[in-house]
Formats: structure tokens, sequence, C-alpha cells
């Protein structure tokens, strides 16, 4: 064992007084088994290295949503005077920019992207959940279709990446959408849908995929 | 951490395997520790910070450094750490500058060596505890593994049967299987609980314990007799008797009635009882009604059955009904509709007249329609003696008449009835200058003028227009249009 300590350093991204319960907590976890502790840290690291769709969403847009609940249009002015005001608190809030060329476009001008920003938030207001706003518009462009050997060759980079192990539905799909948001390019991953158009199901492709690994492996 | 185990024997599988038939990735049984379980949903929504403090809680110690070569590379990735101040997260560019600056820079290992001891650069981060890695797999810990097969089923049934329980319920069973979860030294990994998942392989419990062979054939075909849902089982009479009589028994000085017996059973339930005592609509399915219900347990006799107290409650005297309505008609007029009596109704209750006029839906359902009990009404007014004649026209709605010979009887009235307002239009008709055609409004000026001295007063034009469609059409046929008249006839 290291004489450095993991726990020597505070977290960088740890903003904000740590509640008693959770100091509570960190005793008892303290002095749970080994094979205890490394499965809660195992919970709690990936939630915090893989936030949530909805956490992504709020560190985004949450401060306009909080300035428009009432409907107001709020403008750039007053959203960065709102921002400034919560950085003296200790909030850290993104720019108008960001937000602009999170939920516009390129072509439009620049209060049409505010705009759109703006309505975000007031939808993610008025209709909450329902209205599936995203934290960026900005989604991944069209790409060319996937081949069946680009499929099978994302499920096995699955593999490589996690010691063989082969995913589930669920787990591929989270896994697509982490490495998609830490992308500067498009990582040609497919999702859940295009490989169930290309081989019918899922469990069809996984079975695929098991099978070139296994070829390639005799074939050394 | 999530033990994972092959079913049949509990042995410890290992940390993950792959299922290479199915095709599906992998999820064996496994039993993640309560206490884990219950921290992440404790843990799970907390703010980021608390997440933080805990995780590092956790990972005090948790570096594997058995290896010298993870030991070494550790000691530089927190020598980095600390040189930078914690504010720099490990990655290749930052760490090749910083290594340029160390005097034992050949010593250190290269950016690609510690990122690939540790397998890649936030991995490295994480294991200095400035930074955490996504971990999809992470989620396994929580999940309860696959689907069980029908084999792993009968596995788990017949060691239950090996606990020797008193009876094989599914009660009893549920109560070892939860107890078998706690249990660290259980015989298999995991026992399913919910009876769902043996209805779903198996179609019934009985029939899980048949495929089990803990029952025979002869047991099977008892236990599905005895599978019967609780709404198609078919409640014995005497259970039903039985209980009428208990409720009675339970209040020796009033009169049985439905409400006091929901209650008497609301309490019993309350009290425990088991079985529950049927429920009043139960009663008066299987026995007809309430009444005969009372009857066949003996708490009524049949004078008092008969006497009024019949299905649907105490039924008003037909006597009372009519009453009713030829006061309404006197009060209203002739032309009375269900409205204008619900409006008198409410205005003779709000004053307190006694015994309360019937509703209007009771009326209805004694004639079979407004507009029929209305005719009768006008028919008894008409006649002197109007006590026989109220008698004879409810005898003639409810006794002895055939289905056939009240329609005939109701065509006959309307006929008498179109009649009386083809008479009233031709009076209008006549109190005009000759050549000049009835108007609605000479028509209401007429029937304003003769509404005291005639009667029947004349009827309302709304009722002309329904009775003939249109009013030309009324006005046609009271001018005495013999082919229109044939044709309507």
């Amino acid at each position: 064992m290291s004489d450095h300590s993991p726990a020597d350093h505070a977290p960088p991204a740890a903003a904000g007084p740590v509640s008693e319960l959770a100091r509570a907590l960190a005793e008892l976890v303290a002095r749970m088994p080994t094979d205890e502790r490394r499965a809660i840290a195992r919970l709690l690291a990936h939630s915090l290295a893989a936030p949530s769709r909805a956490m992504l969403r709020e560190d985004v847009l949450g401060l306009l949503a909080e300035l428009c609940r009432h409907g107001e249009k709020i403008t750039v002015q007053q959203y960065e005077a709102a921002r400034a005001e919560r950085a003296a608190h200790g909030q850290s809030w993104p720019s108008h920019a960001t937000l602009m060329r999170r939920y516009g476009r390129d072509s439009d001008d620049h209060g049409a992207r505010w705009r759109k920003a703006l309505q975000a938030a007031q939808r993610l207001v008025w209709l909450g959940a329902a209205a599936r706003v995203p934290a960026s518009y900005r989604h991944a462009p069209a790409s060319a279709a996937y081949t069946r050997g680009q499929v099978t060759l994302a499920i096995r980079r699955f593999a490589w990446s996690h010691n063989g192990v082969f995913p589930t539905q669920w787990e591929y799909e989270e896994w697509v959408r982490l490495q998609r948001l830490h992308a500067t390019e498009d990582p040609r991953l497919p999702g859940i849908e295009q490989i169930a158009k290309l081989f019918g199901s899922w469990d069809r492709a996984v079975q695929v995929a098991r099978r070139e690994e296994a070829d390639d492996q005799a074939r050394g | 951490m999530a033990h994972e185990h092959q079913f049949d024997g509990g042995a410890v599988e290992g940390e993950r395997g792959d299922d290479r038939d199915s095709g599906v990735a992998q999820v064996t049984f496994r039993v993640t520790s309560y206490v884990v379980l219950w921290l992440w949903s404790v843990l799970r929504y907390r703010s980021e910070a608390d997440r933080w403090h805990v995780l590092l809680a956790c990972w005090a110690g948790l570096v594997d450094t058995a290896s010298p070569r993870v030991a070494a590379h550790l000691q530089v990735a927190m020598r980095f750490r600390d040189d930078t101040g914690g504010q720099v997260v490990p990655s290749r560019r930052p760490y090749n500058r910083w290594r340029d600056q160390q005097p034992d820079r050949d010593e250190l290992p290269s950016a690609s060596a510690l990122a690939r001891t540790f397998g890649g650069w936030p991995a490295v981060a994480e294991a200095v505890g400035m930074n955490v890695a996504p971990d999809v797999l992470a989620r396994r810990v929580t999940q309860n593994g696959r689907r069980l097969s029908k084999t792993e089923l009968v596995t788990v049934l017949r060691l239950w049967r090996q606990s020797n329980p008193p009876e094989l319920t599914y009660r009893r069973y549920r109560v070892w299987a939860q107890a078998a979860n706690h249990d660290p030294g259980r015989p298999v990994a995991w026992v399913p609980v919910s009876r769902g998942i043996f209805i779903q392989h198996f179609g019934g419990w009985a029939d899980a314990l048949h495929a089990a062979g803990l029952i025979d054939d002869e047991q099977l075909a008892l236990a599905r007799a005895d599978q019967i849902a609780p709404h198609e089982r078919k409640i014995d009479e005497q259970v039903i008797l039985t209980a009428l009589r208990d409720a009675a028994a339970a209040h020796p000085d009033a009169r049985l009635t439905a409400a006091l017996y929901l209650t008497w059973r609301n309490r019993q339930i309350d009290a425990g009882g088991r079985p529950a005592p049927p429920h009043l609509t139960t009663v008066q399915q299987r026995m007809g009604s309430w009444h005969e219900a009372l009857l066949a347990a003996g708490l009524i006799d049949e004078a008092q059955s008969t006497a009024g107290l019949r299905k649907g409650g105490r039924r008003v005297p037909d006597r009372q009904v009519m009453r009713c309505l030829t006061t309404a008609v006197r009060a209203v007029g002739p032309d009375i509709t269900r409205r204008q009596y619900r409006r008198w109704r409410e205005r003779q209750l709000a004053v307190g007249v006694r015994p309360m006029p019937v509703s209007d839906a009771a009326i209805v359902n004694r004639f079979g329609g407004w507009p029929k009990a209305v005719d009768a009404a006008i028919e008894v007014l008409k006649t002197t003696n109007t006590q026989s004649k109220e008698d004879e026209i409810m005898a003639s709605h409810h006794e002895g008449r055939s289905r056939r010979e009240r329609e005939r009887s109701a065509a006959l009235e309307r006929a008498a009835r179109r009649e009386q307002v083809l008479d009233d239009l031709r009076a209008a008709m006549e109190t005009l200058p000759p050549g000049q055609p009835l108007t609605i409004h000479a028509y209401l000026r007429w029937r304003e003028q003769h509404l005291a001295d005639r009667w029947p007063p004349p009827v309302a034009v709304s009722s002309i227009r329904r009775r003939f469609g249109n009013w030309s059409e009324a006005v046609r046929l009271a001018r005495g249009d013999d082919d229109a008249q044939a044709a309507t006839a």
C-alpha cells in the first residue's frame, strides 16, 4: 500500500460544503470490508464521472431556468448580472456565449441564438421532463450508415476497454453516450436502434461480436 | 463488493465471466451487501461534494499496490500531483512537461508506461484521488442478475423442501427465501422471493411444486381446485346466512339493515376476523336481494317480505305516485316537463311537504316514460271519480296486461292526445277571419285566453311541434286535409 493516500487530497470538483450525513457515512465506510468499500466506490465514482443527462442540462441551463420561471424574457445583460451575483456566492454558471453556442446554430444571428436558449429554458420550466430539453442542441451530425463490421467493432471496442466483458444493452448505451460526450469528433459508435436495424436484435449483435472476437483470438 | 456465484452449489464463479452460449453479456447471480445498496440509495442523489467525500473515504487504502511496478508508478503519480499542487489533472502533456523538469527524468516512467500501468489517464487521475473515471459496469453491483431458468427454480424448491417445511405453501416458502437471502451461509447464492417468477415459468405455485416433484398429480389437481381466484370463488350460501345471523345477533335491539350489516362487517375485518364476512353485494347477488337474504336467514317473516319490502328497497305505492304527479300537473300545467316537475318537487321538499313527492326517475320507471306518465295523470284529472280512475290506470300499467296490450293502449292514448291537439288548433282557427292562416303568434294569443276555461288546457306550441314535426304540418292536418290525415293515420 502506498504511503500517499488518495484521500489526502480534496477532490478538484468538490464544490460546496460537505453535509453531516456525508461525514458520518464516510466514517462508516472506513470501517467496512474492502470488497464493500470497493463496490460503493465504483458506484460513486461512476456517478461523479458520468453525470446524467439531467445533471448536464442543469449545469448549463439551471440559472436561466431559475430566472425565467414566471415567463420573463431575460436579456443577456440580465443573465450576466445574475451570473455575476451568483459567482459572488461561489456558484459557477456558464456564460451567455456558452448558452448561445449550445442552443443556437452557427447560421443564426446573435438574437436568434439567445432566443433559442431562452426558449429551451422556458420549455424546461413549463413542461418539465416532458419537454426533453437536452444540455445542448449540438447533436452528432448525420453520418454515413453503419456496416455490420462497424457495429461489431464498436461492441468489441467496449469489451477491449472493459477487460473482455461484453456489455448489456444499457451499459453499451451509457458507454456510447459518455464517449460522444468527451469526443471531439464523431467516434463512429452506432446507437442501439442502428444495431437493431442491422442485426434484428441486440443479443444477436453481441453474439456475432463474440464470435468475431473468438475467431480473431484463435488466429492470433 | 458484489459476489457472483454459480447457482448449482453456490461456488464463487469469479469476478466476471462470459456466457458464450447465449450471446448476451453474462450477468450471473450476485448478492450485493445490503449495506452497500443502502449506502448507494442514500448517496446517489446527494451533492457532488458529499459523494466525493464518501468516495475518498472508500478509496483510502484501496489502490492495489501488490505489484512493485504499480507501487512505483503510483509513487511517481503522487509526486506529480503534489508538485502541481493538486490543481492539474494528470494527462499526457502536463505529465511530460513536469517530467522534463525533473532532475531524475530518465528514471521516471514515460507517459505511455504510466498510463498503461493504470489503464489510461483517467485511471491515473483516479488512483491519485484527483478524478474519477466512468465505469459503466459499476451498475452491475446493484443488479439482481439475469432471469432464473426453470431448472434453477426447481433446484431452489428442492432445497427448500430439504428444510422440511411444515406445509408446502408459498407463504412458508417466502419466509424461508427471505431468511435464506439474509443468511451468509445460505446454500445458494440467491433465492427468488416473488411468487410471480414461479407463475411466469410454471403457470402457478402448485405447478411449480409439481415440476419440482414435491407433489404428485392428485395433489396438483386438488391444489388447482383451490387456486380459483377470489372473484371466481362461489361462497356457500350457508356462510352468507351465518354471517347475517351473526350480524343480527350483534344488534339485538335493531332491525338488521344493509348499512348496519356493512358496519358490522367492517368491524369484523378491522378486528382481524378471517375469512371476512361476505360483502353486501355478494349477499344480494347470491340471495336475489337483501330482503330475500334476510328471509332465508330467518330474520324476517314472509309477511314482512311481501308487504312492500321488495327488491330495491321500499316501494312507493302506486296511488302515491299518481297523486304526486296529478298534483304537479295541476300546479304546473298539462305540458309539464320532467325538468319542471323536478323544480316543483324541490320547492315542495323545501317547504317540508309530507309525504315527500317521489322523484321524476321513480315516475319514469313506473310508467315507462315521462309523456306516458303525464298523459296518465291528465286522464285521471279528466274523470270525476279520481280514486277509481287512478287505480284503474295504475292497474293497467302494472297488472295483468300483456306487453302488446300495453303498447296498444299507449297507441290509443297517443291517438286521443293527437286528436285533442288538432281540436285545439281547429278551435283557434275558428276565431280567426276566414282565409287568414293560423300563425304561432295567433295560436299563442288564443291559448292565453282559453287556458282557464278549457279542460284539458290547450297544448303548448312546443308540444304541437314535437308531435307533428313542424307547425305548418300541424295546421295543415287541422285544416282537414284528408289525404294527409289518412297518410298520417
